[in-house]
């Protein structure tokens, strides 16, 4: 008798079966534009709004996925939290935030760009895999490849911290001379 | 129904998307948001998580939940303490341990 692999899936609090699907990624398509809202807007005044909008979409999504208790606890706590930053650093001008419109992307930048990438690849394949119900027998491909890429991610991290470091440190020796 | 792997990809989307703006920005503020993108990306994964193994406790969540305020909070002193030493929280200027 042969058993067929059921994909895990999150029964909805309410609504048809066709909807939720495409009511969960509209809301998540939304709240993906608000966390880029939140690492691109130059003023952090306006990224600490583009959080608080990103929370309540986040709740929205937890209220869709049968967590009604970490919805309401995500609007009432952590807005709550992001609001008191809000009031304590950024409505009575008291800090100095930043300087609007104005981004220096330089090489460290630029590596630590392509190092987040790489380890977010290696994570895709992770929460993949993990997704799947149940892994594949007689494969050895995903192993090796993560094997790789741990290496190739070493061989990289080494030089440029080395490469960061010599570059502080001829700085610093060019500040005291 | 929706597949837990969609809410996994979700989660992942915004766990890379907060990280990013972690190493990118240098604007205090905006990496402490970025942190807290990260930290509701990982209550995104607990989720998928906890529906994957059937369970209906959210204990998991209310922890990344709590890390979430205490991050917040925290990063709000922090930078509230240099602002006190340097009048400024742009992240550039912090980097030096003593004042």
């Amino acid at each position: 008798m042969t058993t067929t692999a059921r994909t895990p899936t999150i029964r909805p609090l309410f609504g048809r079966c066709l909807v939720q699907p495409i009511l969960f990624w509209t809301i998540g398509v939304l709240s993906l534009l608000a966390a880029l809202a939140v690492v691109s807007l130059p003023r952090p005044q306006h990224a600490v709004v583009a959080l608080v909008i990103l929370m309540g979409l986040d709740a929205v999504e937890l209220f869709l996925l049968q967590a009604p208790l970490l919805a309401v606890e995500t609007i009432v706590v952590a807005s709550g939290a992001v609001l008191l930053v809000w009031s304590v650093l950024v409505r009575r001008r008291r800090a100095r935030l930043g300087v609007p419109g104005r981004r220096r992307y330089n090489v460290t930048k630029l590596l630590s760009f392509f190092v987040v990438l790489a380890l977010g690849l290696v994570l895709v394949d992770v929460v993949l895999q993990a997704a799947e119900p149940q892994p594949r027998a007689g494969s050895d491909v995903t192993m090796v490849t993560g094997a790789l890429l741990s290496l190739v991610l070493l061989l990289i991290a080494g030089p440029v911290t080395w490469w960061i470091l010599r570059r502080a440190r001829s700085s610093e020796e060019g500040e005291q001379a | 129904m929706i597949p837990a792997s969609h809410v996994l990809l979700l989660g992942l989307a915004q766990l890379l998307i907060g990280l990013l703006g972690l190493v990118l920005r240098r604007a205090g503020l905006v990496v402490l948001a970025s942190g807290l993108v990260m930290l509701d990306g990982v209550m995104l994964l607990f989720c998928a998580g906890i529906a994957r193994t059937g369970s209906t406790s959210q204990a998991e969540g209310v922890v990344v939940l709590a890390v979430i305020v205490a991050v917040a909070l925290v990063g709000a002193a922090v930078l509230y303490s240099f602002h006190r030493f340097r009048r400024t929280v742009v992240l550039d200027e912090h980097d030096r341990l003593s004042n």
